[in-house]
């Protein structure tokens, strides 16, 4: 080792490694915003399973097991040597020089992919072309056989779709998508409501308590009465409430939200009185449930209208789900101002929230695509384009 | 497709940085920012570039490359960077000892990224370099 210079620190001795030349571009530099660093240094033992993901024709993101990042590249007017040990201790090796930086930012998962790939595959009542009664071990290969006859399996939308796998577990539970013998099995609407109503009767026939009750008598009753199969009721369960090994713990208010959705959808172009809608979910959710079917838990699926000439004035109600609507911001908020010229900010708000990740970012699409006008009466939002 | 990124396990080779380098983050690398590039002529095979230095009292670091001598800081980054590194041959590291099937499969979904290390600080030389006048190489740091 060298000795002391003068300014008392030890010479590192910098140099090319034998390498470089060849090694060139093997390295990334990669912005950690703190929830990234905590996801690394909570690591304890646990392999870190990031992906970074896309097609060639997509943005890449980067996934980590429960969020989405955007990944972006910037320059750097410095080159940036990337040096490690060298064979002495007072050398230092440059292994590669880098002149740009990855930036992530959180994104939304792009699990609105499914739509298009699950088109056609939707399971049904009476549509029954799964095998039933298939031992786990034949699975693999039966997953593999509906992949060929064109159905998309899970392995198949983890690698597909730029979500990480919280994210996408998470979508096919809230796009109610059944896994049916490996296979991704978007469930009909109608069939659905079916399920619930019959469980919301049978939890009052069998004397079950919502908070805990039995999934085997459950499954088992609707099997034997019904002919669902019990993995689709327990799947149907499991979107709606906790289920541990034998108890479901039911959630009452995204029960009767889907009840109620699927009463609306057959009000998409002739309006239903407010109260005639009202009386409706509440027969069909039953009784012990009926006063808790409030119209706050259908937020952003439908629109409220006055009813012409009527004394006392009685609302109507359209069905108007955000979920149809595009996804591209431009494209969304004129489908909005073309279905209405002018929204209330808590109006449009259940509209957007599919596609803002939050408060903020939702203030900021509203202010760069909608115009803001301040009345007594509240803000209201119209259209930017001038007609 | 998809690319996975993984941690590179902590290598055991024996190679540590110079202990004065150490801090800077975890893991055996550092960032060394300059301004404009490192222009090499000829073959970059086994080459000397400069000598650098870090002042222990006030922890500031000089280099030296050829008769330029520049005066850096150590700067804490805003964000901390992790250094990732393409993973050249996985069929060579954990592959081996699977079989052929598994490495196809492995080359069809192509590279791997590894994280190498995690940086917190960087070594900056942003100043021009001044030039070191009939000075031998070897009095590098007097003034």
């Amino acid at each position: 080792m060298a000795e002391s210079l003068p300014h008392g620190g030890q010479p590192i001795q910098l140099a090319f490694s034998p390498t470089s030349a060849k090694e060139s571009g093997n390295f990334r530099l990669l912005e950690l915003p703190p929830d990234l660093l905590k996801s690394i240094e909570s690591n304890n033992g646990s392999p870190l399973t990031w992906a970074i993901k896309g097609d060639p024709t997509e943005d890449a993101v980067l996934c980590t097991d429960d969020k989405t990042y955007s990944i972006r590249s910037i320059s750097l007017s410095n080159s940036v040597l990337i040096a490690g040990p060298g064979e002495a201790q007072d050398q230092i090796i440059i292994q590669d020089t880098n002149r740009e930086l990855l930036q992530v930012a959180p994104v939304l998962p792009k699990v609105h992919r499914l739509a298009g790939l699950l088109r056609g595959r939707e399971y049904d009542e009476g549509r029954e072309d799964l095998d039933d009664d298939m031992h786990d071990d034949e699975q693999a290969t039966q997953s593999q056989q509906q992949a060929k006859k064109g159905y998309l399996t899970y392995a198949q939308a983890l690698t597909g779709i730029q979500a990480s796998e919280a994210e996408l577990t998470k979508a096919l539970k809230d796009r109610r998508i059944l896994l049916l013998n490996g296979t991704l099995r978007p469930i009909a609407a109608s069939y659905l409501s079916t399920i619930l109503e019959l469980l919301l009767n049978s939890l009052v026939s069998l004397q079950q308590k919502h908070d805990s009750a039995s999934v085997k008598l459950l499954a088992d009753t609707l099997q034997d009465d019904h002919d669902i199969r019990p993995q689709v009721t327990k799947q149907v369960m499991g979107w709606f409430g906790d289920v541990d090994e034998r108890q479901w713990k039911m959630e009452i208010p995204s029960v009767l939200k889907q009840v109620g959705i699927g009463i609306l959808k057959s009000y998409r172009h002739d309006p239903i009185d407010e109260k005639e809608f009202l009386d409706k979910w509440r027969n069909a959710v039953g009784d012990t449930f009926a006063s808790q079917a409030d119209l706050s838990l259908l937020s952003g699926n439908y629109l409220v209208s006055t009813k012409p000439q009527s004394h006392p004035p009685s609302n109507q109600l359209t069905y108007f789900p955000s979920s149809e609507l595009p996804l591209e911001p431009l494209a969304r908020f004129s489908d909005l101002f073309l279905t209405r010229s002018r929204w209330k900010a808590e109006e449009i708000a259940p509209f957007l929230d599919d596609i803002a990740i939050d408060r903020k970012e939702r203030d900021k699409l509203l202010l760069k695509y909608a115009r803001a006008l301040t009345t007594p009466g509240g803000t209201y939002y119209t259209s930017r384009t001038i007609k | 497709m998809i690319i996975p990124v993984t941690l590179k396990p902590p290598s055991d080779d024996g190679r540590k940085l110079p202990p004065q380098l150490a801090n800077l983050g975890n893991g055996d690398l550092v960032l060394i920012e300059l301004q404009g590039t490192l222009e090499v002529q000829g073959s970059t095979d086994p080459q000397f570039v400069g000598t650098m230095e870090i002042d222990p009292k006030t922890n500031k670091p000089s280099l030296v490359i050829g008769p330029h001598f520049l005066e850096g800081k150590i700067v804490s980054l805003p964000t901390p960077l992790a250094i990732m590194e393409k993973n050249k041959s996985p069929s060579n590291d954990q592959m081996s000892g699977m079989d052929v099937d598994d490495d196809e499969n492995r080359e069809e979904t192509g590279v791997e990224w590894q994280i190498s290390a995690i940086v917190r600080k960087k070594v900056v030389f942003a100043k021009r370099p001044m030039p070191i006048l009939n000075r031998p190489v070897s009095n590098i740091g007097k003034k």
